[in-house]
Order: C-alpha cells, then structure tokens, then sequence
C-alpha cells in the first residue's frame, strides 16, 4: 500500500516535470534569433510563403495558444516537419531512437559491470596499488573528451589493429543484401529474434567502440562514486557487528555491504544513462551511427530547430522514464524510502 | 575465572586510550564495566574481539579467555567463542537484509544442518530472547521492529554463533527505561539458564545493580575500584565510585558531565603521575598529584586510592 | 602558503603547477605564442599541414596556421567558459537554494520544483538545446552551459542550509529577533559557501569539457577565433593521416581537464582532513 501510494507519487511528480521540461522547449524554440517562419518556409522565401508559413506554425496566434497547441501536438506525438529533410519527425525519431537508445543502454550497462566491481575491490584494498591505480584511471577517464577518445579508439581499433568495424551500426553486406527484419528497432534483439546470429555478431562488434567511448565518462563516476559508498558503508556499525559474530570477509563485503550500496548504486545507473544518451551527440558523429546523435548534430548544423527541440524532448523524456524506474526499483530493494 | 586482565593498557600512537585495567570475570556470571564516556570501556571492550582500529597497541600482564593469550587468539575467538551485543541495535542490524537472513548468515557458519533445521534454529534463538512471534521477526526488516525488538535480534545473533561470552556495550543505552529493563532481563535469564558469561559495559549504576554480579569502575582508561555489586553500592571506596553513585537516580547521559562534580576526566593525551581523578577529587590531598595511588584489598573488594591511608 | 601545497599532495600540486603555467600561457598569450597573429586567426597557406617541427612545435593545420599558437588562444575561450559557468552557476544556484532551505513551505515547494524540471535534461542536452536557440557565441555557450549547470548548486545548497538551519546558533538567532536577511548573510551564507565553492572548483574540469563538447558540435565561438572543440572537429577529417591536428587540441583539452579534476580532489580531501583537525 505504502509503495503504491509512492509510485503514484513518483508517477504524478514525473508527470509534472515532463510538463515543465515541455515548458522549457517551448520557451527554447520561440527564442531562435532567426524567425521560425522564415526558416520553415525554405531557402530564399518569398514574403507570402512567409506569412503562409507563419499561419501554419500559428506564430501569429497568441503565445498561450500556441503552448497548449504545442503540448497537445507532442502529447500524441505530431512533432510536426523538419525544414531540412521536410520528412515528418516522428517517422525519423522512430528509427533512430532505438540506435540511440540501444546504444547508450549498452553503455550504461559496460559501465556498471567495469565500474562497480573495481569500485568496491578499490575500497576493500584501501589504499593498495590497486586503488592507486584505479584511482587514476577513473579520473583519467572522467577528464578525456570523449569525441577525442572516440577518435582515438577508432585509429587503434579500427584502423591499426583493424580489429573492429571503422563506423557504422551494421555492415553493408548485411544492411544492403540480407537485412534484418525490423521488430523492435534493437538490432540485437531484433537479429536473435530472427535468429540472424551472423547480424547479431556484426551488430555487437559495430557496437562496442561506440559503446566503450561513451562508457569511459560513467565508469570512471561509478568506480569512484562505489568506491567511497563502500568504504562508508563497511566503517557502519552493523558490518563491525558481523564481524563480531564471525562472518567471513567476502560474505561481509558481498552479503552485507553491497546490498547496502545498491539503492545508490540505482543512481549510479540514472547518471550513467543520462551521459550515455547525451554523450551519443558527440560519438554518434564520429562513429556514424543512425541515431538521434547524429540526428540532433546535424539538424544544429541546419538549424533545423523543430528536430532539435523534438529529438531534446524524446530524449528526456527516456531520462525521466528511466529515473521514475529507477525510484521505483529502489523502493523495492529499500523499503525505507517509501516512508520518507 | 573464564576472562583474566591484569595491567591492560591499549595505545594508539601517543593516545593512551586504555592506561591499566584489570579485572577477573567468573565464567556464567554478569560483569559490569561503568564509568563516564570516554574512559576507554568500549574501547576495552572491542579489544576482546580483536576489533580495535588500524594503529592500536595492546600490551598487558595478563589478557586471557579461559587461559589463552586473547591477543593471539582474538581474531579466532571471535564470532565463535566471543561475541558482541552493540550498543545502537538499530545501526547494528543491516538495513537492507531481512532479519531472517541475517541470523541464517550466522548460522550457516555455526550450525550443521540444512536450510530446516537452521530456519527451526532461528526461530528457537528468537523466542529464547522473548520475541513474541518469530515467524513474523524473521521476514521482517529492522526498521519494521522497534528498538527492544532489535536488541533481542541482536541477542539472538549473538546466541547463534555459540559464544560463551558476550560483550554488551551498553546495550540499553539507545532505549528507553522499561524496555532496556527487559532486554537485561532477557539477558540475566539467558545467563542463568545457558551459563552464558557477560561483560557489561555501561554507565549506569542502576544497571549494574540490576543485573551485574561484580563490576569494575573505569576511570580514564584505569580501574580504579572493583568488586561485588552488594560491595560496590553499599560501600563505595573510590570518591569517583561515589560520585558515580550520586548521579543516581537516573543515570549519566552520555557526554554530559557527571553531577556535583567539576572538570572533565584527564584526555587519553595527557601524562598522569599520581591519581587520575586527583583533579576532580572532593578530598584531594598532596600526595595525589604525583604518587600513584596504592591498591588496597579487601575480600570480593579492590581499589586504588590514597584516602584510606591517611585515615 | 607553505602548509596550503604540502596538504594538497603531489598529484595536488603537479595538476596546480600545470594550471597556473597553463594560466600564465593564456594570460601573456601576445608574448608566449610563437605566432600570436595565426593563434588570433591569421591564415598562412604557404605553410599548410606541417607535422610538428622545431618550428612549430605541435605542427600546422589546414590554413597553415600554428597548433601551439592556436591552443594557447583556444585555452583563453575554454577557461573563460569554465570558469565564468560555474561563477554563474553559483550566482544563481547559491541564492535559489539558500532561500528555498531556508524559507520552506510554498517557496521551497515551487523552488525545488523548478530545479527539478531543469534537472529533468540530461545536462549536455539541455545546453545543446539553448545553444542551438541561441545561436553560436562564446557567451552563448556560457549561457547554454550555465542554464544547465545552476540546479546542480541550488539542490546542495539547499540540503546544507537543511542542515544549518537545525544549528543551536541559527536558532538562537531566530529566537534573539535577529531578521532573516541579517541571519541569511552572516550565518548561512558563509558556512554555505565553503562547501560549494569546493564544489565549483570540482566543476572547473567538466564546465571545460562541457564547452569543448559544444565548440566540437559548432555550437561554440565563431571563427577564426581559436577553441579546442573545434580544432578537434576540423582535424577529424584528415585523421589519422595528419593526427596532429586532432591529437594535439585533444589531448591539451585532457589534461587541462584532468589538470583540475585532479586539483578539485585535492582542495576536497585537503578540505576534509582540515575539518577533521579543527
């Protein structure tokens, strides 16, 4: 009863922030210097295709009115035309949010296998070479810019070693010849639902430069934000009273310990996800992966605003979705935060 | 005698936390330790478990369980033989395990037995502490629980891993009056019907007549008097034993300052020639600054002081 | 002075020797820079895509003007965006937080809510999104990041004021009829401000990553003028043939950022140990 309430709560409150976070591109997307009419009415307008345009997007109606048409229209998904590709945005944002998001879950889930194992080893062994190490590390890949290692990942790996895929989402031979049928939009999930294992192999391989570059930032965060957790976590006075009552130290650090890291842990993963999705505007340039990244970049490049602000509102809208799972997760693993 | 300590100083570094404490504790028995806060009973208490922090040096004559060196033999002892009851029952339980887990934990370490007979186990350790519905205790979570219930859990934890002799540190200090009655009470039947021995630490006289059968009064890191409890309350030796006393009724909270007496008890930094609480004492005399006070012995009673002499 | 460096440790005090030499580069640029005219923007074609030499030490890019000439001016853009972000940052986070802390109720309820939907972005969306708004910009891109860098503030900020305003002092001030505003200022705002100024000299590092981030996608000063992100983005072409041209803006925006991060933990840690002396 307690934790249905505190869904509701979150669910309500979620609901809220999405209003508000509509607000603020709407507020965006009148700011634009140059005149939205002028920019959707195409190169070198004539006056009248202007005023046409300026009818359509209802500029000339009050700005209340055009909030509330606004919210409605993206409430059932109209996002309306980009001016670049004239294409009507949901269509675009169907197919390239799922590369994004396929991409940057990877991710986030790279960082937490990497990072929170190594979190938790570095604070049992305080102090060690170990801890030294991944110390440095972690900061080492908290300050890299990621579309520097994108570059630098992709000459090692790609273009040296010339072990892994240069760019892209699938190969061509794949993509061209034999494609995988489109259920879900996740090529892996896709290409094992169709049983394509020689895609699935593919997809993974084009998978992880870009999910490694966009892992280093949230690694890095999850092995030093762990590590401190844990080393709090293991002065309480309970792990002192297992002790007492003979526990071994693994049971202690794995048993007792981490459990107690893994409602902020759940955090780790909300940070982590977040960066992934918005690191994959700068790595889905380089990499050439079709996704909303990529999408945004160049729709900057065109000032395509109607996509940017869309492609801004699909993506936090995913980020709120994830937090509101998140906080719901952690009810059920702590059943302290509902009471709160 | 199953616990023997004689000169018991514990260091860190240039701290004296612990400047020489002895005392003698008969096996199925309550011993109590009191004293203000800050005068090293914790401190000597955790010793016992080998869970002192990093950097502690512990030196004595004589530091023993049952006739085996405790600073050799602490880290084996421990959770086997030794066991704690803390004193925050609610930071001593892990906040995010079910109680049945937890005390399973200890019994898969302790106990033969399948998952069955260990679940049977922990209910029969949880009605032994006077829970009324084990069942229930064992899925629940400690913030479900109030603080006595939590304590009796710990108890049971500490029943669980076979020890004999239990360290209690000031084990009703985070309850309120009634309920810390009970859990003692639990504790001194325990005692009696499964020949436990414990260790109380506390700073309340009234537990010690409550419960403690002989007990040892701390004072910046020293005993300075020690004996029966019926020695100890009718017959006080040591002015602080005294001054102790008249805190009563009630108890001293812990980091306040003791009742009609001024200053604060020596920091574990300072050297201290003669009496440790010469500079607190009602009736300090010449010799207290710089000669240490010499011991004197009565049957079932000790205690370090230059008073008696001069009388 | 002499206490303040040997708190700060030797990683401390490496990543601080970097930064103000770093510091002194860009401040003297006209005189540092071997080519200050081709750091501000000069083309130079007769000496296009030269590899690093004794002439020019980090080589030429595509107009033949000098890397190291162009770094050092691109670092007066990153820095000012840096700090100038998290001084903004604060500017506003610091006062939102204060008095939603410390009024409570409605104003903290509306306040809070606020922080959240802006914290609702994923950050280097947020500043993308009012980038693009506004066009690219150095201040622009000041604005951008800071609009998505305050909450950050205003919510530590209000759960130490949460903390403060339980203190026995603030409370005898209360009772004693001491006006809020009076209160505000000389007990909280200063027992505030050190944990948060902590806090800001962290952010230093990624508020210039942040920048670099939005210079790489175009959205960051115009050119001719120098900024890192963008050189890193125009060397992107002809890497790895020429890497120079990519490498050595991106690894000069590295090490800056690491040069801070690195500084941050040891100001932190420093600040720790301090306040467990006293």
């Amino acid at each position: 009863m307690q934790l249905l309430m505190y869904i509701l709560r979150r669910l309500f409150m979620s609901a809220f922030v999405l209003l508000g976070v509509a607000f603020l591109v709407f507020v965006a997307s009148r700011i634009v210097p140059s005149d939205p009419a002028t920019l959707f009415a195409g190169p070198r307008p004539t006056a009248d295709q202007i005023a046409a345009a300026r009818e359509l997007l209802k500029l000339d109606q009050s700005l209340w009115v055009q909030f509330t048409d606004f919210i409605t229209s993206m409430a059932v998904g109209d996002f309306g035309i980009s001016y670049r590709t004239r294409q009507l945005i949901w269509n675009d944002l169907a197919s390239f949010l799922p590369a994004t998001l396929e991409l940057a879950l990877f991710a986030t889930g790279l960082a937490l296998v990497i990072g929170i194992p190594l979190g938790v080893f570095a604070a049992d062994w305080k102090h060690s070479w170990f801890d030294t190490s991944t110390g440095i590390g972690s900061i080492a890949a908290v300050a890299m810019p990621s579309f520097f290692l994108a570059m630098l990942l992709q000459w090692v790996f790609a273009q040296w070693l010339d072990v892994l895929p240069l760019s892209g989402r699938i190969s061509r031979d794949i993509s061209l010849f034999d494609p995988v049928e489109t259920i879900t939009g996740f090529l892996l999930i896709d290409s094992l639902l169709t049983g394509r294992f020689d895609a699935f192999w593919d997809a993974i391989k084009h998978l992880i430069l870009p999910a490694l570059t966009l892992a280093a930032y949230p690694t890095g965060i999850a092995m030093r934000l762990t590590r401190s957790l844990m080393i709090e976590i293991l002065e309480r006075k309970h792990v002192v009273a297992a002790r007492a009552l003979g526990l071994s130290h693994r049971r202690i650090l794995f048993g007792h310990a981490l459990p107690n890291a893994v409602g902020p842990a759940l955090t780790i993963i909300g940070l982590s996800f977040a960066f992934s999705l918005t690191g994959a505007v700068l790595v889905e340039i380089i990499y050439a992966w079709p996704g909303l990244g990529r999408y945004i970049s160049e729709a900057i490049l065109s000032k395509d605003f109607p996509v940017i602000a869309a492609s801004a509102l699909v993506v936090t809208i995913c980020y709120v979705f994830m937090n509101l799972v998140i906080d719901v997760a952690q009810a059920f693993i702590d059943p302290r935060v509902t009471v709160s | 005698m199953i616990i023997e300590v004689k000169g018991l100083s514990i260091h860190f570094g240039a701290l004296r936390a612990v400047r020489n404490v002895s005392l003698s504790v008969e096996a199925g028995t309550i011993h109590g330790i009191i004293g203000e806060s800050g005068c090293g009973k914790s401190i000597t208490g955790m010793a016992f478990l080998g869970l002192l922090p990093d950097g502690a040096r512990v030196e004595a004559e004589q530091f023993e369980y049952a006739g085996e060196d405790l600073r050799e033999v602490a880290d084996s002892l421990r959770g086997h033989k030794i066991s704690l009851i803390s004193q925050d029952p609610a930071a001593a339980l892990n906040p995010v395990l079910s109680i049945g887990t937890q005390l399973d934990d200890v019994l898969k370490i302790h106990s033969a037995g399948g998952k069955k007979q260990r679940y049977g186990r922990a209910k029969e350790l949880l009605a032994a502490t006077g829970l009324p519905d084990p069942v229930k205790v064992l899925k629940s979570y400690p913030h479900e629980l109030s603080g006595g219930m939590q304590q009796r859990v710990v108890i049971a934890q500490a029943l669980a891993t076979g020890a004999d002799f239990l360290i209690a540190d000031e084990p009703t200090t985070a309850l309120d009056k009634t309920v810390g009655k009970q859990v003692l009470s639990v504790l001194k039947s325990l005692v009696e019907t499964r020949g436990l021995t414990v260790l109380m630490i506390t700073h309340d006289m009234d537990v010690i007549e409550y419960c403690c059968t002989r007990a040892s009064v701390l004072y910046a890191g020293t005993t300075v008097e020690d004996g029966q409890t019926a020695a100890l309350l009718n017959n006080p030796k040591h002015p602080y034993t005294r001054a102790l006393m008249n805190a009563l009724p009630g108890s001293v909270p812990k980091g306040q300052k003791l009742a009609g007496i001024k200053g604060h008890p020596p920091k574990p930094n300072e050297r201290i020639a003669g009496c440790p609480f010469a500079d607190r004492c009602p009736s300090v005399m010449p010799a207290c600054a710089d000669t240490p006070p010499p011991q004197h012995e009565l049957p079932q009673h000790s205690w370090s002081c230059h008073l008696e002499v001069s009388k | 002075m002499n206490t303040a460096i040997s708190r700060l440790g030797v990683a401390g005090s490496i990543a601080l020797g970097v930064i103000c030499l770093f510091l002194l580069a860009i401040i003297f640029a006209p005189y540092v820079a071997p080519f200050p005219e081709q750091g501000v923007g000069d083309p130079n074609i007769a000496s296009r895509l030269l590899p690093p030499s004794p002439e020019h030490w980090l080589g030429t890019d595509a107009f033949g003007r000098d890397i190291l000439s162009r770094v050092i001016y691109g670092g007066r853009v990153s820095v000012t965006i840096g700090v100038t972000v998290v001084i903004i940052g604060l500017c506003i986070g610091l006062p939102v937080g204060i008095v939603a802390g410390y009024s409570g109720g409605w104003i903290d309820e509306t306040l809070m809510r606020i922080t959240d939907v802006f914290l609702a972005f994923p950050a280097l969306l947020l500043a993308v999104l009012v980038a693009a708004a506004l066009g690219a910009g150095m201040w622009n891109c000041i604005i951008a990041i800071s609009i998505s860098w305050w909450p950050w503030y205003a919510r530590m900020a209000r759960s130490e004021v949460l903390v403060l305003r339980g203190q026995p002092y603030v409370e005898a001030a209360q009772v004693m009829g001491v006006s809020h505003p009076v209160i505000l200022v000389r007990h909280i705002l200063p027992a505030v401000f050190r944990p948060l100024s902590v806090q800001g000299a962290l952010d230093f590092g990624p508020a210039l990553l942040t920048g670099s981030a939005l210079s790489f996608l175009g959205l960051g000063v115009r050119p001719p003028t120098a900024d890192w992100g963008e050189m890193v983005n125009a060397g992107r072409a002809v890497f790895p043939d020429r890497w120079w041209i990519a490498v050595m803006p991106g690894l000069t925006i590295f090490i800056i950022a690491l040069a801070f991060s690195m500084l941050g933990d040891a100001v932190r840690d420093a600040e720790k140990s301090g306040s467990h002396d006293h």
